[in-house]
């Protein structure tokens, strides 16, 4: 489960303070899919960076699973985003020099997980986006929608809890879309993963078990409220 | 596929600006070079010195004033000099508070090719009675004593024991070969009974078919001086100086420092090159890793997003220039050697004709000086590389991935 408490960021620009993400307060069930939409700049982002812990809130709480994460150090935050997060980004986010099975097996080289276990499971993971004849691709050789997928593949590997999606569909045309997103539900109903899918997309958004609307660094609309 | 590991990433990721890896590599090898080939001659002239200095197994080295340089060229180099003084120095020395032991020598040259093929060579009279310095490195010798018309020759010299050979007419049989020292002073001299020597000289001056040797009876070169143990050489020195007229002291263990300071003024420019060239590697590698960290923060921090820690993408970032830099340090050390193979006895001919004296270091010494050289090219990436790791470790993941962008 995860949870936030007023949660807050703010940027300083200048002599100015931003105002990204407003005292947000969010719970979201294990095994649920939700989606937050809104405008470019209403805080969407960072505000799952913040749940991700990829950055630090100024201030509030993010809880997952009863673990107040901005209260962990390094090492320790970086093993709860290894073993219980997935991430998905809005951009080819591979590693040029690695293959697509190296780069899904990558999250294995910072954990204790047994390395041949991990190299079945990467293989499995590529089957399942149905990648298993690119996996000695390089992603200079596949397409966006395959580097997609491939991405997919590596933030499942480690089999986390829950999968944080930005705008994981922005480049793609209609037709890859709608696969990646069929993926995800199917992920989420075969894994029991929790999705958390940031999109301007509505119609995606609509596809969530619970659509969250965002609007400068607010939750404007929220189901359970 | 290679086991995945950050060693395996950071190896694919030099693969990437191959052109940029393969010239910090070079760059790094030229230093490495460099400052291997500066310690391995710094090291060489120093043994060469000191055993030059051991073998001697004497303290002081007396020579009539005026002629220290030539004294001390034939010690080092090997170089036939000729510069006497009366043998009753001799005496005059032994008799002296501190003095353990004494021994003549007089320095002539053969006149020729006397038999198999020999160089020119260095000839020494010695007196067997007295000798310090020549019999204990003795390598192979014949099965009876040392007689009146035996010589021992150097290892250089192509010759067995039970060979004869030919001084200035004077037939002589090989009695005894050195150990091979790297020094000419024994390497490539006869060393002959002192009082056959004054026998061959007047026996040349009787007969005009063979070269002269200009050496009378009672002359001598110069006597060596071992001191007693209590007895500092330096003591000794000014002892010998102020109740001998006309002699000076040598300590032979300032010929191996005189050596030092020659070779110091020679190579030092090497040294200093080195390290400059160290510190400008340092700094470029400093510059290419700050601009490696730029231009791949957005993968650095998708590193950091699925559990790369601080340690984790600092420790990529290092490495990276421990493998760049330990192949140049490789690659430089073994050019270093190679050079040094290939040119072994023409280098070590240069140093002679400088009269400096040139052993190759032992094995181990040269696998000390590779060592030496190898971490100071490792040194150069970690120093080089520590500020920009650092730097990639500090920004907080999001914002690398959003700088990407």
């Amino acid at each position: 489960m995860i949870v936030t408490e007023n949660l807050t960021k703010i940027y300083r620009v200048g002599d100015r303070d931003i105002e990204a993400v407003i005292d947000v307060g969010l719970r979201i069930s294990d095994n649920e899919f939700v989606s937050i939409v809104g405008h470019s700049g209403s805080g969407k982002t960072t505000l799952l960076s913040m749940i991700g812990g990829l950055t630090r809130p100024t201030k509030g709480k993010v809880f997952v699973d009863g673990i107040d994460i901005w209260s962990l150090g390094d090492k320790e935050l970086s093993k709860l985003r290894n073993e219980k997060i997935g991430f998905i980004f809005q951009f080819s986010s591979l590693i040029p020099t690695l293959t697509a099975l190296e780069n899904v097996m990558l999250p294995a080289t910072f954990s204790q997980n047994k390395k041949k276990e991990v190299a079945i499971r990467a293989e499995e993971m590529l089957d399942l986006v149905e990648l298993s004849h690119r996996i000695d691709s390089y992603p200079s050789q596949l397409s966006g929608g395959e580097q997609r997928r491939v991405a997919i593949a590596r933030a499942l590997v480690n089999k986390p809890k829950i999968i944080l999606a930005d705008e994981p569909t922005g480049d793609l045309d209609h037709e890859t879309e709608k696969d990646v997103i069929d993926l995800f539900l199917k992920i989420n109903k075969e894994f029991n993963t929790t999705f958390l899918l940031v999109t301007h997309n509505i119609e995606l958004a609509m596809k969530a078990d619970r659509k969250l609307v965002m609007d400068q660094g607010k939750i404007i609309e929220d189901p359970n409220d | 596929m290679e086991k995945l590991s950050l060693t395996y990433v950071a190896r694919k990721n030099i693969k990437r600006k191959l052109f940029r890896s393969i010239a910090l590599i070079l760059a790094v090898g030229i230093a490495t070079g460099a400052l291997f080939s500066s310690i391995l001659i710094m090291k060489s002239v120093e043994r060469g010195s000191k055993t030059a200095v051991s073998m001697l197994g004497a303290d002081l080295m007396v020579a009539p004033t005026g002629y220290e340089a030539a004294a001390r060229s034939s010690l080092l180099a090997g170089e036939p000099q000729t510069f006497y003084m009366d043998r009753s120095i001799e005496e005059k020395i032994a008799k002296i508070d501190g003095v353990e032991k004494t021994s003549s020598q007089v320095y002539a040259e053969t006149s020729s090719y006397p038999c198999c093929g020999f160089r020119k060579s260095f000839l020494v009279g010695f007196d067997p009675k007295t000798d310090f310095t020549v019999m204990p490195w003795l390598n192979k010798k014949l099965d009876r004593p040392f007689g009146g018309n035996d010589v021992i020759i150097g290892s250089e010299i192509p010759a067995y024991p039970g060979f004869t050979t030919y001084v200035h007419g004077h037939e002589l049989t090989i009695w005894g070969t050195l150990h091979r020292t790297g020094l000419k002073y024994f390497d490539n001299t006869i060393f002959i009974p002192i009082e056959t020597l004054y026998k061959i000289a007047e026996e040349t001056r009787l007969n005009s078919n063979v070269a002269p040797l200009e050496i009378n009876r009672n002359q001598i070169s110069v006597v060596l001086v071992k001191g007693e143990e209590k007895v500092r050489p330096d003591v000794l020195e000014v002892r010998i100086e102020g109740r001998v007229p006309g002699v000076i002291a040598i300590p032979v263990e300032s010929v191996v420092h005189t050596v030092k300071i020659q070779v110091s003024s020679l190579f030092g420019s090497l040294f200093i090159l080195s390290a400059v060239l160290w510190v400008a590697n340092t700094l470029m590698i400093s510059a290419i890793f700050s601009t490696i960290v730029s231009e791949r923060q957005r993968e650095l921090g998708i590193l950091r997003a699925i559990g790369a820690d601080r340690n984790a993408v600092f420790r990529l970032i290092i490495l990276e220039a421990v493998i760049l830099t330990s192949i140049g340090g490789i690659l430089g050390i073994a050019s270093g050697q190679l050079i040094f193979l290939a040119f072994k006895n023409s280098i070590t001919s240069s140093f002679t004709s400088l009269k400096i004296p040139y052993i190759w270091p032992s094995a181990v010494n040269i696998l000390m000086i590779s060592l030496l050289s190898f971490i100071s090219a490792v040194s150069m990436g970690v120093f080089g590389a520590i500020y920009p790791a650092f730097n990639s470790t500090k920004m907080e993941p999001y914002l690398a991935i959003r700088a990407g962008e």
